[in-house]
């Protein structure tokens, strides 16, 4: 007789499984790192900054458009759940839907990092960007953003999903409540790459975000779920 | 309860028209800003009802998660109405005050930008009861109504830090600006002329809310008896 | 301030009224709406 299995294995599984699901349908991935490309080149369009300049503007142009992608990459991943009814079988087996929550959650982490990987060497590039601030702090902030933006986009991708006009009611229902987030990424980005202030504030503030949004989702997550 | 209602009507009518003799005769000219400083004190009781309007809300939607009953939920529902009303109207007078101050009808002031983000929240709010279907709706709007709250400390700490770093004129006074007695007292009766008027409203909303579902319920009814009957 | 910033003050208190009585503009006609129904169903 074995024991049941940790929400650990449970989350672990789940996300193994999603990660699968990704691998073999490719034309989303690559759809997306397409569709992210298109966005950091138009975004370069828009904007022909000094190397001064766009180092103050980067960090507001690179997390937009991350948003962007982010919002539909998200709308994807829960439309394919919803043909393939996942959702359901999820409902009536004994597994938490914070197990659920959790991989979904990570699965879009790993998804959106992806995209991030493609999008800033190009941003990088297309705006001669040289930070003056350390790398490290970088990536610590690009973390702790993504985080907080697919953790309240997984969430709210669920409950979107049950509403006519579904595409545009996910960005309506996550930017509002990602404002704190956004202007704490973008500023962070940018201070570290000027160099003219400490990212420490609005590192500890997306540390919080963090923290509180994904303790929320975590135990807002079934009665979400269990709705029709 | 009619009579209830009927004298609150009353009441709230003599406070509204108290707080505007206080606004606009009793309260004394301010010094600097002159006359048009009175439209603080419609401005800021606005802001605080709004805000109180949002906690209710708030407290309701978890009420509603927690026992699944439909006035928890018609309660939520009603307060996000009223609330976005009146917060409506602290994004409208804020600029009208700001332009003739500064000149400018927007600064993005921590206080204005805070309150524009608590108006984007809770219309999202007002969205998704409008456009999501099914039976559950309640339950993703709480969700949501939970969320939306426990964000309006993180949004103000975040805007407050966001203006110490990029300064710019603060409406309504910074945060060492004294209020002169008699300000004040003409604030606290705006308040509550504009608590007791918030009040109705979110009576009348709520009341309205449960009769929609009832009679949601007996038009399905309606619509299965006909069916019995063919 | 002179008198012209005084427009400021009465266009804010008109604008301020003006949303309520919308707002309970709304909330009557939704309750005729619904009387209607109501007559409708019996």
């Amino acid at each position: 007789m074995t024991s049941a299995p940790s929400l650990w294995a449970i989350t672990r599984r789940s996300l193994i499984k999603d990660l699968r699901l990704e691998w073999r349908s490719k034309d989303a991935i690559n759809s997306m790192l397409f569709f992210a490309l298109l966005v950091v080149v138009i975004f370069s369009f828009g904007f022909d900054p000094t190397a001064e300049e766009s180092r103050r503007i980067a960090g507001g142009l690179l997390w937009v458009a991350i948003l962007f992608a982010t919002v539909v990459a998200l709308n994807q991943t829960w439309t394919r759940e919803l043909r393939n009814q996942v959702l359901d079988a999820y409902r009536l087996s004994p597994a938490p839907p914070m197990a659920l929550f959790l991989s979904k959650t990570v699965g879009n982490f790993i998804f959106v990092s992806i995209l991030e990987v493609l999008m800033v060497p190009l941003f990088v590039v297309f705006y001669n960007l040289r930070s003056v601030g350390p790398l490290w702090q970088l990536l610590v902030v690009a973390l702790l953003a993504t985080w907080a933006l697919v953790v309240n986009g997984t969430f709210f991708a669920a409950l979107s999903i049950r509403t006519r006009s579904r595409e545009i009611m996910l960005p309506l229902i996550l930017f509002p409540i990602s404002i704190p987030a956004l202007l704490a990424m973008v500023d962070a980005t940018t201070s570290i790459l000027t160099g003219d202030s400490s990212p420490i504030f609005w590192i500890r503030l997306l540390a919080v975000y963090d923290l509180v949004f994904t303790t929320l989702g975590l135990i807002l997550f079934e009665p979400v779920l269990n709705a029709e | 309860m009619k009579i209830l209602f009927n004298v609150l009507v009353a009441l709230t009518v003599v406070l509204l028209g108290y707080g505007f003799c206080q606004a606009i005769f009793i309260a004394p000219t301010e010094a600097t800003m002159g006359d048009v400083q009175r439209i603080f004190y419609y401005h800021l009781p606005s802001a605080w009802v709004a805000f109180l309007l949002f906690f209710v809300n708030f407290l309701a939607s978890i009420g509603y998660l927690v026992r699944r009953n439909l006035g928890a939920d018609a309660l939520a529902l009603a307060s996000a109405e009223v609330g976005v009303s009146f917060c409506t109207i602290v994004l409208l007078t804020g600029p009208i005050w700001a332009r003739p101050i500064w000149g400018i009808w927007w600064t993005w002031d921590a206080r204005l930008t805070s309150t524009l983000v608590l108006w984007l929240i809770y219309v999202s709010y007002l969205v998704l009861r409008r456009y999501a279907t099914g039976g559950q709706v309640p339950v993703l709007a709480a969700a949501l109504g939970i969320f939306g709250f426990v964000d309006v400390p993180i949004v103000y700490m975040a805007i407050r830090w966001f203006r110490t770093q990029h300064p710019q004129p603060v409406i309504g006074g910074g945060q060492g600006s004294g209020l002169d007695h008699r300000m004040w007292v003409a604030v606290l009766w705006n308040l509550a002329a504009f608590a007791m008027l918030a009040l109705l409203f979110v009576w009348v909303r709520y009341r309205q809310a449960l009769a929609e579902v009832a009679l949601e319920e007996a038009h399905a009814q309606a619509s299965l008896e006909a069916e019995e009957t063919r | 301030m002179n008198a012209s910033s005084n427009a400021y003050l009465y266009a804010a208190y008109i604008v301020v009224w003006v949303v309520h009585v919308l707002y309970a503009f709304t909330l009557l006609s939704r309750a005729k709406r619904m009387k209607r129904e109501q007559r409708e169903l019996r």
